[in-house]
């Protein structure tokens, strides 16, 4: 492969095309290259009636997401399966070991402490970000005057995420100057380290991580807004308090979006990279996130095989966890269009 | 029906037609480079990669200039990598795409020597032997030495006369002994406006002040358990509570250098050629430079290496002696206005001692040839991982635990990476 792209490189270099561009042009010739070719397989099909036009322009059309997703997604994903069986240091050619990556973590010391660096993390944030948010949401359907203006402030933070955030963050929980121990202080409390102290950091990261519940705040609002007034007013004239219809109406209502939610929290949670990366895993490894201890392993320490093992292994992880979610759904999480009885596939009726 | 599908058709050839004919008025004298020259002298093409600022960047880019005046030949094309450098160099290793020639410290060499050609340099051209031994992983040279970045300590000269402290020697390292008494002496006031003897001190620097190293002799095992080692640390730990140095509550989101530069600290310690440019601006108080306390500190070495996988090694080897060995292109780069570092050819060195002629830039070329250089190990990453603990635990961060207890066992973490193959 590294020769035909080789090839292309220098067929253009020898067109005498301006250097800047020259590491693109072998790729956009290959992707090209594959489309012209399905181009032509779906016209021999379609002339040969095997396909409907209407099938192969959908087949066209997805074509660009699929051939993206498997040249990007699945293609480094099956390279990282066979390389967390080797022993590659990138600087130098892979060898096969086997087993042993994966022996190793169960040794691994670190491996252990960022597995429940990651775990205290989910279990505690993600619950309290989907309560937070989940409360912020009803607030925020008020039927009040100027709750518009509310909502875009709830929904403000959620603009500045990621690196961005920590860096702002990282001043907020400053020991000496940062604006938390300073008001703390106004009360007569003496704050704790925070991000310098290895019990304060991950309660810190913890907090930071409600600064951003706008996200779901809004995907709550949209399903609270859907959720049918007379439902509400059947209550009403039953006699129902607030409390009442919250919990016999709203949440049963809106348990699809809290189980999405819940869902999607959890899966991000398990990939926490940033917090931990923006201050070298924390003191005393307090903040040694797992996606953090993957990347270290596998760009920092030259150990791509291992990295490569622990990123397979948080796949499991993830799908495990994930899988009880979606088990314990049928528990709790209601559907309208449910009818007793279970669950029925409706039949695809035949186009006439 | 046929209309849609020429449509398609010609959608698809616009996008093709795009892709390659934009910019076909670019340059076409890159075909040129085959054709003509002698047969005998290597030609062609290489890559250069290195990282660094605008101004190291500028000044690597005046040695290619040089280089280029006298091998018309050879066309040299830099990457300069601005973030990142490893990352990169690892992914462009990996991928295929390695540069032929690739700018690397001496602390990453032993990592990355897989990847690099053994060369044959003659390490007696150097100002000092040691310089190619920290590019050279068991006792076969990866790099050629290039460029050399020493530690020394900056004097607050006008705090020392007003304490009527007499200045120290420019070409003797005072005493670890000294350095106390005088530290001692410069420290004075409360508060916002303390003046501190020196800025927390680095045991990478200190370590070598008091005998001790990071590893043994031969790299295999950890030295930090060592008796030095932990003298040095003890001595950083009583700096701290002595008061001599900031607290962590003091120097916290603090840039130590502006202190220097505002007056509050009478030695920097951790003084490398790159806080030359800003210095030179300094006119609130009178400043000058002198070898590091107890002959510590340490230098960073940074050498030239050829790729393994290098399409015109010949080519690359010559750029690479040229930019190593000839006097002309050491004096350009090492006299370069922003102290880029020092030559290692000892007749260059007057270049980089006449960017400011009125300061003591010796200390700097003294250093060169003595300090102790970088220890390096494959596993350099790793290992730094487990020696957070040290600031992690003991008094030497934000920890309570002695120095003695808690070196031992980092030594012990490290000898478990080591023994990895």
């Amino acid at each position: 492969m590294n020769g035909i792209i080789e090839g292309i490189y220098n067929f253009y270099e020898g067109m005498g095309m301006p250097a800047d561009l020259l590491p693109l042009l072998p790729f956009l010739t290959v992707i090209a290259l594959v489309f012209i070719v399905i181009f032509v397989l779906m016209r021999m099909l379609v002339k040969k009636k095997i396909m409907h036009t209407k099938t192969a322009s959908f087949y066209m059309f997805v074509s660009v997401w699929i051939i993206g997703f498997l040249l990007f997604t699945v293609g480094p994903m099956i390279f990282s399966f066979y390389i967390s069986f080797n022993k590659w240091e990138v600087v130098s050619d892979p060898q096969w070991t086997g087993l042993d990556n994966y022996r190793m973590l169960f040794k691994d010391t670190l491996f252990y402490k960022s597995l429940s660096v990651t775990f205290y993390y989910t279990l505690v944030s993600v619950p309290l970000q989907v309560i937070l948010s989940f409360a912020i949401a009803i607030l925020m359907n008020l039927k009040l005057r100027g709750i518009y203006i509310f909502r875009t402030i709830y929904y403000l933070p959620t603009l500045v995420q990621g690196v961005a955030q920590m860096v702002l963050f990282i001043w907020i929980f400053n020991p000496n100057v940062g604006l938390v121990n300073s008001l703390l202080r106004l009360v007569g409390i003496e704050g704790p380290g925070w991000f310098s102290s290895p019990d304060w950091s991950m309660p810190a990261v913890i907090i930071m991580s409600l600064w951003t519940v706008g996200g779901n705040m809004i995907i709550y609002l949209a399903g609270l807004s859907d959720i049918p007034q007379s439902l509400y007013e059947a209550a009403e004239i039953d006699g129902a308090t607030a409390a009442r219809k919250i919990w016999h109406v709203t949440l049963p209502q809106i348990s699809p979006i809290l189980f999405f939610n819940t869902v999607t929290s959890m899966i991000g949670a398990f990939q926490t990279f940033t917090q931990g990366f923006m201050i070298n895993g924390g003191p005393d490894n307090s903040l040694l996130f797992y996606a953090y201890y993957l990347y270290q392993n596998a760009f920092m320490w030259f150990k791509m095989g291992y990295g490569s093992a622990l990123a397979w292994v948080l796949f499991v992880i993830i799908l495990v966890f994930t899988a009880i979610v979606f088990r314990s759904s049928a528990l709790w999480v209601y559907y309208e269009t449910e009818q007793t009885g279970g669950r029925k596939r409706r039949v695809r009726q035949k186009r006439a | 029906m046929m209309k849609k599908w020429s449509l398609i058709v010609l959608s698809l050839l616009v996008v093709i037609a795009l892709s390659a004919c934009s910019g076909n008025g670019g340059n076409t004298a890159q075909s040129s480079s085959n054709s003509g020259g002698n047969s005998g002298t290597p030609k062609g093409k290489i890559t250069f990669a290195y990282w660094g600022a605008q101004s190291e960047a500028d000044a690597i880019k005046q040695a290619i200039d040089n280089f280029k005046k006298t091998y018309p030949d050879i066309q040299i094309e830099s990457q300069w990598i601005q973030k990142d450098y490893l990352t990169k160099l690892q992914t462009m290793i990996a991928g295929g795409t390695a540069p032929d020639v690739m700018l690397i410290s001496g602390g990453d060499l032993p990592g990355f020597a897989n990847a690099f050609q053994e060369l044959e340099v003659d390490g007696s051209v150097f100002s000092s032997p040691t310089l190619l031994d920290s590019m050279s992983v068991d006792g076969k040279a990866y790099a050629a030495p290039f460029i050399i970045k020493p530690k020394v300590m900056a004097i607050n000269v006008d705090l020392f006369e007003k304490n009527d402290i007499p200045l120290p020697s420019k070409t003797e390292p005072m005493t670890t002994d000294e350095f106390n008494d005088i530290a001692k002496k410069l420290t004075s006031g409360e508060g916002a406006t303390k003046v501190f003897g020196s800025e927390p001190l680095y045991l990478g620097n200190w370590i070598y002040s008091f005998g001790g190293q990071f590893y043994s002799d031969d790299l295999t095992q950890s030295a930090l358990g060592e008796p030095e080692a932990i003298k040095a640390a003890e001595y950083m730990v009583a700096s701290k509570q002595e008061g001599i140095v900031p607290n962590d509550t003091e120097k916290q989101g603090q840039n130590m250098m502006n202190w220097y530069l505002g007056g509050r600290i009478g030695m920097f310690t951790d003084f490398g050629p790159w806080y030359l440019p800003q210095m030179a601006e300094v006119e609130s108080f009178k400043w000058d430079l002198v070898p590091f306390p107890g002959g510590g500190g340490s230098k960073e070495v940074n050498g030239l290496a050829l790729s393994k996988d290098s399409k015109n090694a010949e080519a690359a080897k010559i750029f690479i002696n040229h930019l190593t060995q000839n006097e002309e292109t050491q004096k350009i780069i090492g006299g370069n206005k922003n102290a880029y570092g020092i030559p290692v050819l000892s007749s260059a060195t007057s270049a980089f001692e006449a960017i400011y002629p009125d300061k003591n830039l010796n200390a700097f070329v003294l250093a060169a040839e003595k300090q102790h250089a970088q220890e390096a190990q494959k596993r350099t990453n790793e290992i730094g991982n487990e020696m957070k603990a040290i600031d992690d635990t003991t008094p030497i961060g934000i920890g309570q635990k002695d120095v003695k207890e808690v070196f031992p066992q980092v030594a012990e973490k490290i000898n478990k990476i080591l023994q990895q193959n």
